[in-house]
């Protein structure tokens, strides 16, 4: 019967899962920097990659997209600018308020409820990761300091925790502020609440007459002064946008 | 969700440009493979949620990495999620061979030949497999779905450990021939 060599016999065991896990840490170790080690694992891993074929697919929890995202956008904070644009297939939206020139929506993405069943006998979150990529004009990138904030709303409860996770705090003075922007203008820009400054979370009631519109319209977050938007004024500036749209249709 | 694997060789190019929606395409499409992968190895589900977090986490960061020439994506994504849960399956209380009774059942050439998945190179893969001593086949089984390291092994059968492995050797030597590659 033929042999394995030393190298090759370490790469299909490597393959296989067969080693402790210090043998695996040398293999991963020895792999970046041996060829002929690395060029053998991917065979050996091709090689028995069509067992995979006989382990059946399990559902992972609904709330697992969002997390996965929060933890992406976290980790790649300095390098949020690299998250680019949901835009194609939208229109860029402008909002002409005043302080406002226009502002282009940019990124969101959404895991809705109802993961398991289209009963609504099990209340899933939405989830949504609000972000912008160009203010006021199409045209300017997006920085790094760029705020991006992660949206959950549990209809259940009929509340949004808003999470900031990453880019610049407000200034001194102001605080962000979210709303619920109008629908073919059949309201004026709805305020959901100011952010809590400091706060890991805020959350937020939403009005029992505005939840249908939640998920259908897009949500904005502005700089304001410190106590908010005075009644009747008009929205301050916007610093990130997104929509709630369910990705599991 | 059903996405082709030129779809997913597009949908990777798009995370690998730091492209979030893309990213979440990628999740919807796949996570159900990788997570039954993950929970396969791990048999605990509280585990599997954080180590499958900690693979799309890697996808995200390795996208730039991938290289069609060698293997297709879902292969790659698979192959990150099992070595990661390897890594954490290592951490733990070893399992038993007795604590897996199904492995045997899901790795059996029926089940598999049952599934509209299979891919040839699948039926022939387990066609050398089953040409294995029946002890023999049954250790890989339980090493390559059930996580076991090949000291859990030695261990349970009461052999020192340099004997699992040369059986081990011996035994994929054996399939490397029997698949002709």
């Amino acid at each position: 019967m033929s042999e394995l060599d030393d190298i090759e016999g370490l790469a299909a065991e490597f393959a296989l899962g067969s080693l402790t896990a210090e043998e695996r840490a040398g293999v991963v170790a020895r792999e970046s920097r041996e060829l002929v080690l690395d060029k053998a694992i991917q065979e050996w891993e091709a090689r028995l990659a069509p067992l995979l074929h006989a382990v059946p697919p399990a559902a992972p929890p609904p709330i697992g997209l969002a997390q996965a995202l929060s933890r992406i956008i976290e980790g790649a904070a300095p390098q949020s600018a690299e998250i680019i644009s949901l835009r194609r297939g939208r229109n860029a939206w402008r909002y002409a308020t005043a302080g406002v020139g226009a502002l282009a929506a940019s990124l969101a993405i959404v895991l809705s409820g109802q993961f398991l069943t289209p009963s609504r006998t099990v209340d899933y979150p939405h989830v949504a990761v609000l972000t912008k990529n160009a203010l006021p004009s199409a045209d300017e990138p997006t920085t790094s300091t760029a705020p991006v904030f992660l949206i959950s709303y549990e209809s259940s409860r009929r509340e949004l925790y808003v999470r900031q996770v990453s880019g610049r705090r407000p200034p001194s003075g102001k605080a962000y502020e979210l709303w619920l922007m109008p629908g073919e203008g059949r309201w004026l820009p709805f305020s959901l609440g100011l952010l809590a400054a400091g706060a890991p979370v805020t959350r937020l009631a939403i009005p029992p007459r505005m939840e249908p519109e939640l998920v259908a319209n897009d949500l904005v977050v502005s700089l304001e002064p410190e106590k908010g938007a005075a009644p009747g004024s008009a929205m301050g500036p916007a610093v990130s946008a997104g929509r709630l749209t369910s990705l599991l249709r | 969700m059903q996405v082709s694997g030129g779809e997913l060789r597009e949908v990777l190019a798009r995370v690998a440009a730091g492209d979030a929606a893309a990213f979440a395409v990628l999740y919807r499409a796949t996570s159900m493979k990788l997570y039954g992968i993950i929970v396969r190895i791990l048999g605990r589900r509280d585990i599997a949620d954080e180590v499958l977090q900690e693979v799309y986490l890697r996808v995200w960061q390795q996208a730039r990495g991938y290289d069609p020439s060698v293997a297709s994506p879902i292969t790659w994504l698979a192959t990150i999620a099992r070595n990661r849960a390897l890594d954490e399956r290592r951490r733990k209380v070893p399992q038993s061979l007795e604590d897996m009774p199904d492995i045997l059942e899901i790795a059996s050439a029926e089940d598999v030949a049952a599934s509209q998945e299979l891919a040839d190179e699948a039926r022939r893969l387990l066609a050398c497999i089953n040409d294995l001593e029946p002890q023999r086949r049954r250790i890989l089984m339980a090493i390559y779905f059930g996580g076991m390291s090949g000291e859990e092994i030695a261990a349970e059968l009461g052999v020192p450990s340099s004997t699992v492995r040369t059986w081990l050797r011996r035994s994929l030597a054996q399939l490397k021939v029997c698949l002709g590659q």
